[in-house]
């Protein structure tokens, strides 16, 4: 039973990484229809400049995370205006903007890799010192900072989406553009705050898990695959159940390595994927997107 | 040297721009730094200098281990250059390869093709080193092998053999020298954990035969896949198999992941690593967790060659570059055994070359316990000899030298 716990206790913070990636597709899926594949990057990008604010130039916590936000929007902004809106003023075809994203996400990569180094560096946590220990389980407090986290961000998302006008109009501008557009919405505008909003929260991702597994410029892709499969298995449609979907990955992914085999965890997880894909688009059609 | 590092920063742009590119056409990208003053055409070598190629992962999750052997490569070749002991001017040409079998191969044929080479310095991982020889070798051209440690890479029956020699001690012999601690210890469960790599798979075969040899028996074993986000699952395995040691035989960040599971769940139990510990990105992501903790290396502090090397790379690179510098001494020591034969041959390639390294000794080698020395025989294309290897072990979050007078021997 302890060993199941404690399986359980890595896999649900795991999860949670795997359901914030799920979060950032989603949010800009549901503004746009396009899927953004350089998610996993913007997470790295999370954990890099966690590692340079706070291990290299020694900010601390606080200034930290503050300095991490400003980068996600410095990177929002860039995403935003320097790739999608001149793309979409040029009517470019929604497979060219995926093929960009990609693109996007190698640059990123690249980057991180010219300007701060190409291996793989520790990051202090936020609350150093011995793990928890509830019963026979441990919990390094991290683990559990990631989960708290990850569901008040989910939380907040869902609010906005659901109780703010700003969030039902960015909702609307997913379902119809010009109808939004029609009705008075700022669809612009509205589709700005929705890339600020998946590219927070994906770096705010990467600064949570760099205490964990170090931050390098490759971490992403293994990341984000799992978060796409998260992103898919919800529906492509909400922000809680790609959040479930996600923990759920994490759950079988640690339960299924200690059961079943070790070595064939990597393939699980892409497994997972391949099932969601080949089961999942027709439920998508059928649900439209809604929050 | 500001220069060199703008040069290189400049032309790892464009290799950006270039792999960016290549990623998408589906084809092995190379983005190739080269040493200043190289021939702009990169065509012919003149009479004056001679060209040798380095393929390894220079940039990538393995390029803690690529670009530590690319500075060593470096650095041999500026004190080489400087000292005027050749008649010639040795030039360096790295490609990058990414630690990615299939690019490691197309960089070998570029090698061949465009670069010019007269020999190609194999890089730290086993895979990509087993797809390229082939293509080197095949086309007549001397490789030397300075860090990855198959035991499979020097294999008398492979049609490359006469051209292909290792510098660095293999898993068997690792393994070997390592076993003394477990022998010593009496443990009553030994298991071992090790990435579906090449490096960490042959590594836990060497484990397995060597500890039979030796009437220990492993009695538990977990993989993982390189890079890996989490360990429980591999550690709890370990722990619920009642092992009372364990053999890490992984990468450094994810030996280092296994290291802070180990901790996190306050299981008291013994561990000895394998030589990837010597990564810098181990000491930085284990923390305190990686103190204690035993793993071979080649840097005998003891040993003047060793002292005047760490000195020098630590002046030109800085103290974090390669801590360790098992993976820099070695790279080091490569370039001057090739040099020897180069002399040796006339600076004639292929099987002349080749016949010039199996006499090749050199006795003031950086790595390797003081004693020791690197030296090719004919029929013999492993060059450490007995009593090379040194242990370390991490002391307060730095790398430490814990035995220099332990025996080890050749397999």
């Amino acid at each position: 039973m302890s060993t199941f716990l404690q399986l359980a206790v890595s896999g649900v913070a795991l999860g949670s990484i795997y359901g914030l990636i799920a979060l950032g597709f989603l949010v800009i899926y549901h503004a746009t229809g396009l899927v953004n594949f350089a998610q996993g990057q913007l997470l790295m990008v999370g954990a890099m400049a966690t590692y340079l604010l706070l291990m290299q130039v020694g900010l601390g916590y606080p200034l930290t995370i503050a300095g991490v936000i400003v980068v996600a929007l410095l990177l929002a902004l860039l995403f935003r205006y320097g790739l999608h809106r001149p793309m979409v003023s040029r009517g470019a075809p929604t497979t060219n903007m995926v093929v960009a994203t990609i693109a996007f996400g190698l640059v990123l990569t690249a980057a991180a890799e010219l300007f701060i180094g190409n291996t793989k560096y520790g990051v202090d946590p936020v609350f150093p010192g011995a793990p928890l220990v509830v019963g026979s389980v441990s919990i390094q407090t991290q683990s559990l900072l990631i989960v708290v986290v990850a569901w008040a961000l989910v939380g907040a998302i869902w609010f906005f989406f659901t109780k703010t006008l700003t969030g039902v109009s960015l909702r609307a501008v997913g379902l119809n553009r010009t109808a939004a557009a029609v009705s008075g919405v700022r669809v612009s505008r509205l589709i700005t705050i929705a890339f600020v909003i998946s590219v927070t929260v994906t770096v705010i991702g990467g600064m949570l898990v760099a205490p964990l597994i170090g931050a390098g410029p490759e971490m992403g892709l293994a990341i984000a695959v799992k978060g796409f499969a998260a992103a898919v298995i919800g529906g492509m449609s909400s922000v809680y159940r790609g959040m479930v979907a996600g923990v759920a990955i994490g759950l079988i992914e640690m339960l299924s390595s200690y059961y079943i085999s070790s070595a064939y965890a990597p393939v699980i997880a892409y497994a997972i994927l391949f099932l969601a894909l080949v089961l999942m688009p027709a439920r998508v059609r059928q649900s439209g997107a809604h929050a | 040297m500001n220069n060199t590092r703008m040069l290189r920063r400049t032309m790892a742009v464009g290799a950006v721009a270039l792999m960016a590119g290549a990623a998408f056409a589906g084809c092995a990208p190379a983005s190739s730094n080269t040493s200043p003053g190289a021939p702009a055409d990169g065509g012919e070598g003149s009479s004056e200098t001679i060209r040798i190629g380095y393929i390894g992962p220079l940039t990538g999750g393995s390029a803690s281990l690529g670009v530590p052997a690319q500075h060593g490569f470096e650095l041999a070749v500026e004190h080489i250059n400087a000292s005027g002991a050749l008649d010639r001017e040795i030039e360096l040409i790295s490609v990058d390869d990414e630690a990615d079998p299939t690019k490691s191969a197309a960089a070998a044929q570029r090698m061949i093709d465009e670069e010019n080479v007269i020999a190609v310095l194999g890089g730290p991982n086993s895979g990509p080193v087993l797809a390229n020889n082939p293509v080197i070798t095949g086309a007549g051209i001397v490789q030397l092998i300075t860090i990855a440690q198959a035991d499979g890479l020097i294999d008398p029956a492979s049609p490359g053999y006469d051209l292909t020699f290792q510098v660095t001690e293999n898993n068997t012999y690792n393994v070997g020298a390592t076993i003394q601690f477990f022998l010593e210890a009496d443990y009553s469960t030994i298991c071992a954990v090790a990435d579906t790599t090449e490096y960490g798979q042959s590594g836990l075969t060497a484990i397995q035969t060597v500890f039979a040899e030796n009437g220990l028996e492993v009695s538990a074993t977990a993989s993982h896949e390189v890079n890996a986000t989490d360990l429980t699952p591999q550690v709890l395995t370990l722990r619920d198999a009642g092992c009372d040691s364990i053999y890490l035989y992984s990468y450094g960040q994810d030996a280092a992941v296994f290291m802070k599971t180990v901790n996190q769940i306050g299981w008291d139990v013994d561990v000895i690593g394998g030589r990837a510990l010597n990564q810098a990105a181990f000491l930085s992501i284990a923390g305190e967790a990686g103190d204690g903790l035993i793993f071979p290396s080649v840097i005998d502090l003891d040993k003047p060659e060793a002292q005047e090397f760490i000195e020098a790379y630590n002046a030109e690179y800085g103290e974090d570059d390669d801590p360790a510098h098992t993976f820099s001494a070695l790279a080091y020591d490569s370039i001057f055994l090739l040099a020897a034969a180069l002399d040796a041959s006339g600076y004639e390639g292929g099987q002349a070359l080749a016949d010039a390294l199996s006499e090749t000794t050199l006795d003031n080698a950086v790595a390797g316990r003081s004693g020791s020395s690197l030296s090719f025989t004919e029929g013999d294309h492993r060059a450490p000899s007995d009593n090379f290897q040194t242990f370390w072990t991490i002391e307060n979050g730095q790398f430490a030298m814990y035995r220099n007078d332990l025996p080890s021997k050749r397999p």
